[in-house]
Order: C-alpha cells, then structure tokens, then sequence
C-alpha cells in the first residue's frame, strides 16, 4: 500500500465533495429565497403583471427577502455549529466513557495508554486523553474533540479484549488520523449546514399545517393567498425532504473518504500494514462487529472507527464496507475473516495481575496503617486488623467511585462541632446518595493520620476527574460550604481545597495555568519568606535553623516573618504568587520547601500535605521523587 | 504619479509580508523538528530507566545467567553516558554516531536477555515481569516512533526549504542548510542481506 498516494486521493476527494456540499446548501437556500419572493408576489396581488416596474421592485423585493432568509438560516447554522462544538472529554463522558490514568492497574488499559503516547510520539502530536467505553462489548474505537488541544481517543472495553498490540495500535493510528486531519471540525461544520437546510424543511411542515387550518376556519378569505402559501410549504417541505436526503449522501460521502485517509494514516503512523489490517479482519469476523449500544452513539456515528449501527442501504453509512477497506490496505486479501482470540486466553491475560495497582495502594495504606497500628499499640488501643484491613478495602473501593470519592474528600472536611451546618448544605442535594455515603465515612476518617487522608485523597483525585463539569461544580461548592462552615479556614482545609482545585480544574472547567512572570526568585522573596517561614513554624522546634536552611538553598537573604504576620490568607497569597514563577524557579522552591520540612530529620504529615499543596497550587506535581532526593522516604506503595 | 508610488508601496509590502510568513513557517518547520530530537532523548531516558528494574526483577529468577544481566547493565550504563554527552544541547555528528553505536551494544544485550528469558517459564509469567516487558516493548516502540516522527519533521523542513520561491527566503535569514536525517553506524550491516549458513 502506498500510503502517501493514498492519502493524497483520499484529501482530494474530499476537497472535492466538500465544494459540492456547500453548493448544494447555497442553491437549496437560493430557490428557498426564490419561493419566499414568489410568495410575496402573488401575495402584492400582481403576480400576473410583467411591466418594467414590477420587475424592478421584484429585484429590490428579491434582495431583501433573500438577505433575511439567509440570514436565518445562517443563524440556525451558527446556533447548531457551537451546540455540537464541544470538547473530546465531554463526548466521551456522554457515551459513557471513563477516563485511563496513566497509572492505571488494568494491564489492557495500560497497554492502550502505553500505544497512544507511541501514536503521539509518531504523528508529532500533544499526547490526548484516553477513554475506554466499559459496557461496550464490541470492537470500536473513536476520536473527539475539535482541535488537538482538547482532543481524546475512547476505545471500547471489545476492542482491549480482542485485538492484539499491532491491532488496537493501528486502530488508535486510525482515530489519530482523525485528530490530525481535523475530521471533526469538518463533520461538525457539514452536520451545522444539515440542520439549516431540514430546518427549511421544518419551516415548509409549518406552513402546511397552519395554511390547511386556515382554511378550515375561514373558507370565504382570499383564495390566492393561501393557495401561494399552500404551495410555498409544499415547495419548503420538499427542498427541505430532498435537499436533506442529497447534502446527507454527499455528507457520508465524505466521511467514507475520511475513513480512507485514517487508514492511509495508520499505515502511515504504524509502517505496518498488517496492523490496521488485521484489526479490520477480526472485525469482520466477530459476532457483535463495530456495533455499539450507548443510546447517543448514532449521533457521533462519524467519529467511530467502524459502523455503529446496522443500516439497510449503505448511502447513508458513515464508513465504507469492511471489506473494501480491507483490499485498500491488504490487496491480495483471500476474503476470509480472523477469528479473535480465544477468550480463555483473554481471561488469562485479564484476570490475575489484573490489579497490580489496587493492591500497591493496599499495601501503602497498609504501610501506614502498621505504623499506627504500632503508636495504637502502644497507647493500648488495640485495633481489630481484621477489621481494618476490611475498611481499608472499603475505603480504597470507595476511592475508585466517583461518588465514593466526593463522599471521601467531604468526609475529610468533616467538623464535628459544626456538623450541623455541613449536614444543612447537603440536605435536599441533587446528588443523590452523597450524604449517606459521607456520613459513614466521616468517623473512619478522622482516626485516620494526616498520611493516610493524604494518600487517599491522592486517589480519590483521578477518579473525580471522570465527573462532569457540573458535576464537579456542584462537588466544589458543597466542599467549600462544608470547609466555611465553622466561619474560618485552617492551613489544612486551604490545602485540601487547593489540591483538589489545582488537580481537576484545569481538566474539568478549563482553567488555565497563570501565566510565569517572575523571573528571578527575588522579585519573589516576601512570598518566599512567608511560605518557608510557615512552614518553619510547623516544624516546631528549631524554626530559626531550619528557615535558615531554605534561604540558604535559594541563595536569599531572607528574613524569617513574625509569627503573627503568618496566617492562612497570608500563605494562600504567597503562593499564588510564587506560582507566576518561571518552570524551572519551581522547583528551586519545592526544593527550598522540602529543605525546611526535613530540617528536624523527619517529615510531618501536616509538613508533606503542605508541601504537597504547594506543589498543586505551583503545578509542578514532581514531588515524591524530589521528597526522596533529600532523603525523606514517602510512604507509599511502589 | 500618486497612484504608481502606491501602487509600489503596496507590492513591496506585499512581499514583506509574504517573505515573513515563509520564514515563521521555516521557524516552526525547524522547531518541530528539534522538539522531534528531543522526544528521541526523552524516550531513550526512559528506557534506560527501566533496565535497571527490569534486571532487578529478572535478578531472583536467573542466577545461572550473571554475566548476562552484567552486559545489559553494563551496556545500558554506556548508552546513558554516551546521551548524557549529548545532552547539553550541542548536537553533533560524532556524539550521535557514539549514541548510536552504544545503542546497537545496548539493543544486542537486551536481546540475548530475552533469549534468556524464555527459558524460564516462572519469571515469564510473573505479574511484574508481564507489565515491565509491556512498558519496554512501548518503549522501544516510542524510540523507534520518535525517530520515525523525527525523519518524518526533518523530510518536511527539507522539502520545505528546497522548494523555489522558499529557498530564496532560506538561504539569506539563516535557513541555509538541510537538517539532516537520523541514521545509523550500523546501517550498512542492516542493508547487508544476513549470513545464513546450515553447516
């Protein structure tokens, strides 16, 4: 396969077919406007004169009419073109899709990660979010998102079963294509000009029915009027028919040269043919083929790498048949389909490492837990292990459920002596269960040590990333009623609210980092002073050397700040501000802060949540490797 | 008189603009390129990373087999030093031919590894070896997808800068020369058909 040429006749083609496309939408609006203006005439009441004025004023009449007309179809066109304008994660959330942490502890999962930063690397991309589609059993995959920035591949959960590495890596090659390509602005724009033209046609059903219903109440009006307006909604309803059914064979039209090219360009990205080729083969032969069932599949049907639903003619398909996209990668293909694997052999691969991960986080907790099993021990509160360790299972099920989640980090804002004001704000809440859930978690909670809380919030955080924007609204809001509730903010509220904050929202809301500023730490060196001088208070003993160890690291002459100048606003300030330092500045500081923490030989949890805090709000997430650079070794599994 | 100054005026602005706008693309050519360079570096990083665990893993399964973890580690070692030397930001022709042939030591040490290892169904079917042979086929997937996206940016900066009027641009604001391609010592031994014989 030349994949080159391919390619090359795949954008013609499509160039081709898009000049047409708007075409057609610009005669369909001309013999719309025509109609409007015939309709006018025979209204005027001169339809049959053909004098030199009459043609003039029909001129004029034409004009302004067809302006108008235009005009609002152009605006339904606007109004549909932003609707379906949205971002790849917000699809992908609406077609049930769950977003793969690149520490994910599913090895198929971790595997389809893995190969989409390969496709990135090879096609010269920003590397885009992954989704994988969980009840979907058959194999497909799609890409969204109208620009690469905010662009995501989803694969359903079929496709990680069934397909081999060099598979699934050309079916991922394929969606990248589509990202690259900007197949999805294209689609967007010809679905935008679809609507306005049905939309004629809505217009025309309209004048139909009004027009019939006239003429039943008033049988003695003006007979040519409503005949012309008859007829004008008969025109309407026909262009709008007709029109509609052409602009949409040319639209599929144009998604099949798009599925071409994604080929092409996965042979391209991949350099091996056999990969997309095999892929397609074992689509041909599995049972539930490309199909999938999500309810608002149809509509995004062109962003899937394979038909989603079965269709009586193929005008309308949004991809070319499978076997002609076969013999365009693979022309000495002897027609015979791949079976998949065999499913044992999947279930193999699946099942008994499948969750390397959770049982790391399992003995990290448990890491800890023995530490304070030991302190418990010793103060003579025997805890039950068994207990425990069954809510430690509990509890870390709960972190992989969004709602588990969000219970959990309210549940570590819990204070019982306003209690009652954080429970007033989730009475009658619009997610349901969430107050239940965070009730039983609000006591497990608080025997739990500042390290452990820590390291659970960690993964609650990937999982509250799978909420919706509004979702996540609604989440923060409830968070921060609870965290005002006693009318003030501590140093470890601020930082749980930062942390949370600096780690979904510029996921979620779109929010974006603060542009750097400062370039030299000593524009910055107040800000620096308050946050290593509060952090040299926590330490408690030897404030004074350990300061002095941060500011010596930065080069400073820094001036360790009065006790009473250092409060919540205070260091909520400061580092805001040292996070309008330059990259590499960061790190100095994180490091400066790490110095001053350790400076007694041992890291508190209220030092690490800290430093950790300002790590998030800095967005400079490296911290555990740098912790462990100075020596201090955090807990957690490997 | 007027008209004519305009009408001058308005054809050399014309060209200034259009002579910036091939030089802002020859930029953004030549930075994808060099960003191109640099991912070949950061996947290289990262696989060199992940030999030390991946021997460490293999260390309690294969005692027998010393001196082969030893050339992979040592190996390994000689290709990290010889991309720190690189890594200064100064790329030049004999660094990358250092790089490439510790690279080659590198990949045949890793090969006789696994050669090794598939003697040795127990440390095969382990969890962490399943998952640390996954994220080093990625990687050697990656170095080979950088190298491929980096051929690919310099084919179109080239082909860029050949083309007529372009040229013309390139050659006098510092665009004068072609990049060049990634290629490799060995590669007339790849070219060479292998040596088979059945005596």
């Amino acid at each position: 396969m030349d994949f080159f040429r391919e390619q090359e006749i795949a954008r013609r083609n499509t160039r081709l077919l898009t000049i047409l496309f708007i075409v057609a939408v610009l005669v369909l609006i001309g013999i719309t406007n025509a109609l409007f203006v015939g309709l006018i005439l025979v209204e005027s009441g001169d339809g049959g004169s053909t004098s030199l004025t009459t043609d003039l004023v029909s001129w004029q009449q034409f004009f302004a009419v067809g302006g108008a007309i235009t005009l609002v179809i152009g605006a339904v066109v606007l109004v549909n073109w932003i609707n379906f304008a949205r971002g790849g994660s917000q699809i992908a959330a609406a077609l049930g899709g769950r977003l793969v942490q690149p520490s994910s502890d599913d090895p198929l999962e971790r595997r389809a990660a893995n190969i989409v930063q390969e496709m990135a690397l090879a096609a010269n991309m920003p590397v885009p979010s992954l989704f994988v589609l969980d009840a979907e059993p058959g194999i497909n995959a799609f890409a969204a998102g109208t620009s690469p920035a905010n662009a995501v591949v989803a694969v359903t959960r079929g496709a990680l079963k069934a397909l081999n590495r060099d598979q699934l890596q050309g079916v991922i090659g394929h969606e990248f294509s589509h990202i690259l390509n900007g197949d999805m602005r294209l689609s967007i724009r010809l679905a935008a000009m679809l609507r306005g033209i049905t939309f004629i046609g809505d217009v025309g059903s309209i004048l139909l029915h009004s027009s019939s219903r006239r003429r039943r109440f008033r049988s003695s009006d003006k007979n040519d009027g409503r005949g012309a307006a008859l007829a004008v909604g008969l025109g309407l309803y026909l262009i709008g028919l007709l029109g509609g059914l052409m602009a949409g064979l040319i639209k599929s039209a144009i998604s099949k040269q798009k599925e071409y090219l994604a080929d092409a360009s996965a042979v391209q990205f991949t350099r091996n043919p056999e990969g997309i080729g095999d892929a397609l083969k074992i689509i041909g032969g599995h049972a539930t083929g490309t199909f999938v069932d999500s309810a608002r599949a149809e509509e995004m049907s062109h962003l899937f790498f394979g038909q989603v639903k079965h269709r009586l003619w193929s005008g309308f398909a949004t991809h070319p048949p499978i076997e002609k996209r076969i013999t365009r990668i693979d022309p000495d293909w002897d027609g015979q389909f791949l079976a998949a694997p065999a499913p044992e052999e999947v279930a193999e691969q699946a099942t008994p490492e499948a969750d390397p991960g959770h049982r790391a986080a399992l003995a990290a907790i448990a890491a800890t837990a023995t530490v304070t099993d030991i302190t418990h021990a010793s103060s003579a509160v025997q805890t039950d292990t068994a207990a425990t360790r069954s809510e430690d299972n509990l509890l870390l099920e709960e972190t992989r459920d969004p709602l588990g989640a969000m219970a959990v980090v309210l549940a570590m804002a819990w204070d019982p002596l306003h209690e009652k004001t954080q429970w007033q704000t989730l009475k009658s809440d619009t997610i349901a269960g969430l107050a239940e859930t965070t009730r039983r978690w609000c006591e497990p909670l608080r025997r739990r040590t500042g390290a452990q809380q820590l390291s659970l919030l960690e993964l609650c955080l990937p999982t509250l990333r799978g909420l919706s924007s509004e979702q996540y609204q609604v989440f923060r809001e409830r968070l921060l009623s609870w965290i005002s509730a006693d009318g003030k903010t501590v140093l470890r509220e601020w930082c749980l609210v930062q942390m949370v904050q600096h780690y979904l929202e510029p996921e979620l809301l779109g929010t974006r980092p603060q542009r750097p500023k400062h370039k030299t730490l000593s524009a910055v060196s107040r800000d620096l002073a308050t946050a290593l001088g509060t952090l040299a208070y926590l330490t408690a003993e030897e404030t004074e050397r350990a300061f002095k160890r941060g500011a010596e690291l930065l080069d400073l002459p820094l001036v360790l700040p009065d006790v009473s100048a250092l409060n919540v606003s205070a260091f909520g300030a400061a580092a805001n501000n040292l996070a309008a330092c330059y990259p590499l500045l960061k790190v100095e500081v994180l490091k400066a802060m790490a110095a001053v923490a350790s400076d007694d030989g041992v890291i508190s949890d209220h030092e690490l949540t800290l430093v950790k805090a300002m790590a998030a709000v800095m967005d400079c997430p490296v911290p555990d490797a740098m912790l462990a650079a100075h020596g201090i070794a955090v807990t957690r599994g490997s | 008189m007027e008209m004519s100054t305009w009408i001058t005026l308005g054809v050399i602005a014309l060209v200034i603009v259009w002579a910036i706008a091939i030089y802002n693309q020859l930029v953004s050519l030549s930075n994808r390129f060099q960003n191109g360079f640099a991912q070949i570096e950061v996947q290289l990083k990262r696989r060199y990373d992940l030999i030390p665990n991946l021997v460490e893993t293999a260390k309690g399964y294969l005692s027998h087999e010393r001196e082969t973890l030893e050339a992979v580690i040592l190996a390994r070692n000689e290709a990290a030093a010889a991309l720190g030397n690189l890594g200064g930001g100064d790329v030049t022709a004999s660094g990358i031919k250092n790089l490439s042939g510790a690279e080659s030591a590198l990949a045949g040490a890793l090969g006789k590894l696994n050669v090794v290892m598939e003697a040795y169904p127990d440390l095969k079917a382990s969890a962490n070896m399943q998952q640390l042979s996954e994220e080093l086929t990625s990687t050697e997937n990656r170095v080979a997808f950088a190298r491929q996206g980096f051929n690919d940016a310099v084919m179109s900066y080239n082909t860029y800068r050949q083309s007529f009027p372009n040229i013309v641009i390139a050659n006098q604001f510092g665009h004068a020369e072609d990049a060049e391609l990634l290629e490799f010592e060995d590669s007339a031994e790849i070219q060479a058909a292998p040596n088979v014989s059945f005596s």
